[in-house]
């Protein structure tokens, strides 16, 4: 059963917030700028953390090749061990030679995928912006659909981009 | 899902009233959208802070996926979703037979608030042209109208965002101080007189 509200009211409720954000509980509130360094390694703080989006990335480029992580293990030779601290593990650090080897089965410059996993300190801010945009893509389900995989190519594109300058 | 209210939200830009509908629960759709869009939003609107201010100390921390598992897990509540032409403009999750903590209503149930948000580019916080303003105040409105069908009289309590303090002043909610078993963020609660004179001329 549906009621109104009259448009009186709604009127002079959306007068009264004014200047105001009108929000309640702590979950509602929104990215906040941190003054704390984020991880043990030593980040320095004016690095956006872009790991999130590096997770995701290796995790979708997975999937659209078809492989389970022991395979991409293989391929790449690299450890299963690592490679599930990679796509399962929100501070997880690679090993640049790690970066390497996935960027070289996967075909995406390895300059980008270094300053992905926070390898490479320098701060690109429309790289943050595209990665950020794809890490908000989508979340790790098991098939890729056609967003994700549009999302996907767009990166890509964007990543391999950037890696020329 | 259903349209449970309906009502009306302001266009800053044009000044004219737009419709709104609040469904309850929030189903998937409702989800897909705050991940597909209010998400990138906010990512980009604090993105933009940082690069405006570019101080050497700040760094961007913000978790949404984990923000999404636990919006996931209040799910389980009663949930309410605002749209408007065709896009999602708000959120709302309660909690019903909830303890109120005004003394006058000592041995009452309230409905608590759980989560209310404004989606990112409503925010003067985030943007300096808010869309639309009248979205967080219709939610209330429809958690003080649950409020009264539950017999709680009205009652609601919220723990407001530092930015909201003074709207749910205006409102006529009582200010009970700041709670640190709430990350330290002030409870507010409807007595019941004061949630009736707050929804009166609601009615159409």
């Amino acid at each position: 059963m549906k009621s109104t509200f009259s448009q009186e009211w709604c009127l002079k409720m959306a007068l009264l917030e004014e200047e105001t954000d009108v929000g309640a509980g702590a979950l509602s509130a929104l990215p906040s700028l941190s003054t704390s360094i984020t991880d043990a390694n030593d980040v320095p703080a004016d690095v956006i953390d872009l790991r999130v989006a590096f997770s995701q990335l290796v995790s979708m480029l997975r999937r659209r090749k078809g492989y389970t992580i022991d395979r991409l293990a293989r391929e790449a030779k690299i450890e299963v061990a690592e490679l599930v601290a990679i796509e399962r593990t929100e501070n997880y650090r690679p090993s640049a030679r790690t970066v390497y080897q996935l960027s070289a089965v996967f075909g995406v410059p390895n300059k980008s995928m270094l300053r992905l996993a926070g390898i490479r300190q320098e701060k690109d801010a429309s790289l943050a912006e595209a990665a950020v945009r794809f890490a908000a893509s989508s979340e790790a389900i098991e098939k890729l659909t056609k967003e994700e995989a549009a999302a996907l190519d767009a990166f890509v594109a964007a990543l391999s981009d950037r890696s020329e300058r | 899902m259903t349209i449970v209210e309906s009502g009306w939200i302001l266009e800053r830009a044009t000044k004219k009233l737009a419709a709104a509908d609040v469904r309850n629960p929030i189903d998937q759709q409702a989800l897909d959208e705050w991940e597909g869009r209010w998400v990138p939003e906010s990512l980009k609107l604090a993105l933009a802070l940082i690069a405006a201010q570019s101080p050497k100390q700040q760094s961007l921390h913000w978790d949404w996926r984990q923000k999404l598992n636990v919006l996931g897990g209040l799910l389980a509540y009663p949930s309410y979703s605002l749209s408007s032409q065709g896009s999602l403009e708000g959120m709302m999750i309660v909690k019903l037979d909830q303890p109120a903590r005004l003394a006058a209503s000592a041995g009452k149930s309230l409905v608590y608030i759980d989560y209310l948000e404004s989606a990112p580019w409503n925010l003067k916080t985030a943007v300096s042209t808010p869309k639309y303003k009248g979205v967080g105040a219709l939610l209330v409105g429809v958690a003080a109208r649950r409020s009264v069908s539950e017999e709680c009289e009205g009652r609601v309590g919220l723990h407001s965002l530092p930015q909201s303090e003074t709207f749910y002043s205006k409102i006529g909610m009582t200010d009970l101080g700041l709670d640190p078993k709430h990350q330290n963020l002030r409870y507010f609660e409807f007595a019941p007189e004061a949630a009736r004179t707050f929804l009166k001329g609601g009615e159409k």
